[in-house]
This record gives C-alpha cells, structure tokens and sequence, in this order.
C-alpha cells in the first residue's frame, strides 16, 4: 500500500466517522428538544460537518470522495419507500378521488407558486428549476432537478428548508383555514411539507401520519415522472 | 443480521438495475423512482412485505438522513448563489410554502372533512 492510499483509506475512516458521530449528536439534540422542526438533525448534522470541513481546510470534493458510501445508500433507500406506498394503497383505493385530488392539486399548486415568486425576480433558470421540486420528498427532489437542469444539492437545501416552514406554521395555517380533519391535515403536511412535514404529524395522531405518509410518496411520484417530461433539459 | 442483509443487498439491486435502465435508455427520471415502482410491483406480485425485506428497508428508511447529508454539505458550492438573491429564496421558501399549505388545507378538509 502506498502512502496516497494509505492517506486515502485513513481519509474514508475520518470522514465517515464524523459525519457518523455529527448524525448521532445532531439525533440526540433533536430528541432532546422534542422534536422541534428547526433542530432538524439534516441541518444541525451538516453545519456540524461543514464547520468541520472549514476546520480542517477540507476541499468538498476530498469530503464526497470520502463518504461516497452514504451517497450511493440514498438511492437504495429511496426505493424502500415503496413499502410505506404499498402499506397504504388499501386507503388509497378506499378514499380514491377524494384523497388523490388534493395531493394532485397541493402538487401542482407548491411548485407553480415556488416558481413564479423567482421567475419574476430575473433568476438564473437553474435557480427556477431547482425551487419546482421543494415539495417533494428529498431524495426524489435531488435526482428530478437534475434531470430538469437544475442543482440537485441546492434541491435538498431548499426541500428541507420548505418542510421546516411547514412544520413549523402548520398549527397556525389549520386554525386559519378552519381544517379540523386529521386526514386533512396530514394531506397538507405530506404533500407541501413533505417527511418533515410527515414527523409533525407523527405529532398529532397515527391517522394524520398514515394520511401525510401516503400524500409524500404520491406526491413525490407524480411530480418526479411529470417534472422531466415538462421541462427535461 | 442475514435477513437485514438481504433486504439491504435487494434494494441495492433493484437500484443499481434501475440506474443501469435508466441511464441505457437515456430516460430523463431519477432512478430511484424506478427503482419504486419495481419494488411496488414486486409487493403487488405478492401480496405482502416479506420479512426480510421490511428488516432491510426499516433502518434504510428511518435513517435516510445519514445518506442526505453529503448531499446538504455541498451547499458550501453554491452560497454564492444563495447570497445573490436571499430574499427572493426567502419568498419562494417561507411566502409560497405557508399559501400552498393554507390552500391545500383547504381543499383537504373540503373533499375529507365528513370522512373523519
């Protein structure tokens, strides 16, 4: 083994170890602090890493070669989410139209109004694709702006960041809006707040969440298909 | 252990399958979305979640954030970006957010509201 290996393997080891140790801190806190949206531990675990990287004058591009492994494991494990999808498709079939309607319009309604607010502020169009998939779940939003010519890391920011709000103003916009359903609730948190969206309505009953859970992969699905065939680049 | 494995060493197939179709076909969707509907129809086919899939994918699913995070990392690449037009991002991430909320709430409790 020579030495730029060896320096490789030690790199892979340090890096994933921190990035390891920085999920199992930012976990904790998120814990400790009931769940609160803005202790999300996808934001407290990266600003932990980056202030790392800073620390240690770390080049990104040295980072993802070191943890590509968790990189790749995203794909797998956004496929898993078939089986949430599947575990729901008996209330699917049940509620039809009624459930599917407003998942379909909340999904059309989120990227269209995300959209104009930049179109009309003469963004750069990789900005403008990027904010179409803030809805939807993280992993899907990643691969759809790229293929939509937009930056899929800025995606993942900007999805995360969307569901915060979300979570956060929930309780005000369903008193406003007068939605007393659960299931309505957790229509709206799924399909505009996407999984951080669904933790919050782990929060407020096992209805709400089944409802948001089945709204986050619908939701997900069809913007991720329809997405590309609009505006593939 | 063993089923975990399997579990885990199927949805990395089904992935990888689904990278290699995608990128042959020159199909313009995430992988991993086909990777979805393989699964879903798979399950479909029978008719239940096998064990050892549902122990490969619980931990896969509850710790997706682990796997996001070298994809928030790279932000550090676009902070210029994001510093060109904050309060723009501001509108389209706080303003658009909470109308799109209140109007799918809407909508939600006009079309669900007698289910409950």
């Amino acid at each position: 083994m020579n030495l730029d290996s060896l320096l490789s393997f030690q790199g892979h080891i340090v890096w994933l170890s921190i990035t390891l140790a920085a999920y199992v801190l930012s976990l904790i806190l998120y814990q400790k602090a009931n769940s609160h949206p803005a202790l999300h531990p996808l934001i407290i675990s990266s600003t932990l890493i980056i202030c790392s990287l800073f620390a240690l004058d770390v080049v990104i591009e040295d980072y993802l070669n070191y943890v590509w492994l968790l990189a790749f494991l995203l794909g797998p494990a956004t496929v898993a989410l078939a089986i949430p999808l599947y575990n729901q498709l008996a209330v699917l079939i049940r509620m039809g139209w009624r459930v599917v309607a407003p998942i379909f319009i909340g999904g059309t309604i989120a990227p269209i109004l995300a959209w104009l607010s930049v179109y009309f502020f003469d963004t750069p169009v990789a900005l403008q694709m990027t904010v179409l998939v803030k809805s939807i779940t993280t992993p899907l939003a990643m691969g759809t702006a790229e293929a939509i010519g937009g930056i899929g890391s800025l995606a993942a920011v900007l999805v995360v960041l969307t569901g915060i709000v979300g979570a956060v103003f929930a309780p005000l916009v369903f008193q406003l809006a007068k939605t007393h359903s659960e299931m309505a609730q957790g229509v709206a948190l799924g399909t505009v707040a996407h999984a951080v969206g669904t933790s919050k309505a782990i929060s407020i009953s096992e209805t709400c969440a089944a409802f948001a859970t089945l709204s986050v992969c619908l939701n997900g699905i069809v913007t991720a298909l329809m997405l590309p065939l609009l505006f593939a680049s | 252990m063993a089923q975990f494995s399997l579990g885990l060493c199927l949805l990395v197939l089904i992935f990888i399958a689904s990278q290699q179709v995608t990128s042959y076909f020159q199909i313009k969707l995430p992988p991993a979305l086909l990777g979805i509907g393989v699964l879903l129809l798979l399950l479909l086919t029978l008719r239940k979640v096998p064990m050892f899939i549902q122990t490969g994918a619980r931990p896969m699913l509850s710790h997706m954030v682990l796997f996001l995070i070298p994809a928030i990392v790279t932000i550090v690449a676009h902070f210029a970006l994001i510093l060109e037009f904050p309060m723009v991002l501001l509108l389209a991430i706080v303003g658009t957010t909470v109308l799109s909320l209140f109007i799918t709430a809407v909508i939600s409790q006009k079309l669900m509201g007698k289910y409950q």
